[in-house]
């Protein structure tokens, strides 16, 4: 058991050392940094509300940069393992395959956990530069009772603690793309195969509850493909509407954490099959 | 067995639970998001259109809003007032959980459009004044429906106040709703004088000093403060004046 923990571990920073050197996405990791940078700018283009557009400008920039590493992540380093053919070194000696798939993925969610948080600390920052810019200008409306209350309302946008759950839902979601682009990487070898895929899986995810919502009501009068079609979108693939909640978070709307942590578990749970599935896959596969 | 059999098993059993559990999540997550448990996707999908409807569904309905409603504010500038309440009309679709945007989308019906309808043609002003009054019905229906998605918060209670106030002279309608925003939490404290200000206003003098009285002994301490006790004892006096309450049920002798 512990020399299991072991080789995992040691997969594990391996991974994140190989995927930290990867140009591709050190790349699109700097290109997050700068939309996160930039959505500062772009609220100067509206009327009132400069923190809502902020906030949603910097966890969508939060959000895309993070799917786009979970993506590339998982279908480079697999498949190129197998490429280059150190994995049958790797298998050589005493480590199972489920112990490779499974170190290959916590890799990869330490790399997410690391690019989202310097992200989020950045995104805080600009928050932070914002919020003292406009305070600066009510200065002179402190006194008054209505001046209180806009202050009170600035304080309460910049400063909501309900942010961390956003985040929390974002890592949530990410771990979800990984798991399901680390399943694709262990059946196939090209990786813009493994990427197609996985978003192909990104978008059905989002309109999954769509698709089951048709099943259930025409379930009776469909046709049997149609039927069938549906009820395997809403069985397989996650129903990634689901991590929308960030949006009420952003807008200021009350979220309990008890919702958070129930979609949390969800997220653990479906990772934990797909990679329990992606493992037993493996397992059987030629290489 | 061979392990793919055991990858097919462990999925199946999983497909078990994921679909209630995501369609209870569901049922959550539309009751938050839109007030109600019934599915938003078929009625977003007619109102909004194909691709706005799949940003909202692709984790974007933020953003969607956010940029639709510069589109609002280029619309008030143009002073083309139909569009504005389209595109208004939609971004609430989308967030309707945002106060802001029913505060401001209300405001333009009740006031910009209202007025601008008020001034358009000098020589008929019958004709005017029904136009502007049916900007403010717009803008009345809007802040009706917010409150209907937002009934815990004191903004939207307070701009319909507003609007009876300001744009229908009904004091007494504003006298309700300043009564219902200034019983919300985090309600400002001048909204509890509006109602009395209100009912004056509306002529209602017996109601008005009955809620003065009731505010003043709502509370031990009557000094300095946001509440102003000094200008409630004002009001008080004043009424006890013009009702000619007696002298020894009067709060105020001297």
């Amino acid at each position: 058991m512990k020399g299991s923990l072991l080789r995992l571990v040691t997969i594990a920073q391996n991974t994140l050392t190989e995927a930290l050197r990867q140009r591709v996405l050190n790349v699109i990791f700097l290109s997050g940094l700068i939309m996160v940078g930039g959505s500062f700018f772009l609220t100067n283009l509206t009327f009132q509300e400069e923190f809502k557009f902020l906030k949603d400008l910097g966890y969508a920039a939060i959000s895309i940069t993070g799917t786009l590493v979970a993506l590339m992540g998982a279908a480079q380093l697999i498949p190129a393992e197998i490429e280059r053919r150190t994995l049958h070194t790797l298998l050589s000696k005493p480590v199972h395959r489920f112990e490779f798939v499974l170190g290959k993925y916590l890799g990869l969610i330490a790399l997410i956990t690391i690019m989202l948080g310097i992200m989020s600390l950045m995104f805080g920052a600009v928050l932070y530069v914002k919020e003292q810019i406009v305070l600066a200008g009510l200065q002179g409306v402190a006194e008054s009772e209505q001046g209180r209350q806009v202050i009170a309302s600035v304080l309460a946008q910049s400063r909501d603690p309900q942010l961390l759950q956003a985040l929390a839902l974002i890592w949530a979601k990410l771990a979800v793309i990984t798991a399901i682009s680390v399943f694709f990487s262990t059946i196939a070898t090209s990786t813009i195969f493994i990427v197609c895929t996985t978003l192909v899986v990104y978008f059905i995810g989002h309109l999954q509850s769509v698709a089951r919502q048709v099943w259930l009501q025409d379930m009776h009068t469909a046709s049997f493909l149609k039927n069938s079609f549906l009820a395997m979108v809403a069985f397989l693939i996650p129903d990634f509407q689901t991590y929308n909640l960030i949006d009420e978070i952003i807008a200021g709307n009350n979220i309990r954490w008890g919702s958070t942590l129930e979609i949390l578990t969800y997220s653990v749970i479906y990772v934990g099959v797909a990679l329990v599935t992606a493992s037993l896959i493996f397992e059987d596969r030629e290489l | 067995m061979r392990p793919w059999v055991w990858a097919v098993i462990v999925f199946t059993a999983w497909t078990a639970v994921k679909v209630p559990w995501e369609m209870r999540l569901a049922r959550e997550r539309s009751l938050l998001m839109y007030g109600t448990e019934v599915p938003m996707t078929f009625q977003m999908r007619d109102q909004l259109g194909q691709g706005l409807t799949i940003a909202a569904l692709g984790g974007f309905r933020g953003i969607a809003a956010n940029f639709l409603w510069l589109s609002v504010t280029t619309a008030w500038e143009d002073r083309q007032w139909v569009r504005l309440r389209s595109l208004a009309e939609m971004v609430v679709i989308l967030q309707p959980r945002v106060s802001f945007f029913w505060e401001n989308a209300g405001w333009h019906m009740a006031y910009n459009a209202s007025v601008a309808a008020e001034q358009f043609n000098q020589e008929d002003r019958g004709k005017n004044n029904v136009e502007s009054r049916r900007w403010i019905m717009q803008g009345i229906e809007l802040y009706e429906r917010g409150i209907q998605a937002l009934p815990d918060q004191h903004k939207l209670y307070e701009m319909l106040a507003l609007v009876y106030q300001q744009r229908l002279g009904d004091y007494a309608k504003a006298a309700h709703y300043y009564e219902v925003a200034s019983q919300k939490n985090g309600a400002p404290v001048y909204l509890e004088r509006f109602v009395g200000f209100s009912l004056e206003k509306a002529g209602k003098d017996r109601e008005a000093y009955d809620y003065w009285v009731k505010l003043w002994q709502s509370a031990g301490e009557h000094g300095p403060g946001p509440r102003r006790w000094k200008m409630i004892e004002e009001h008080i006096r004043k009424l006890e004046n013009k009702l000619n309450i007696p002298l020894d049920k009067r709060l105020f002798v001297n």
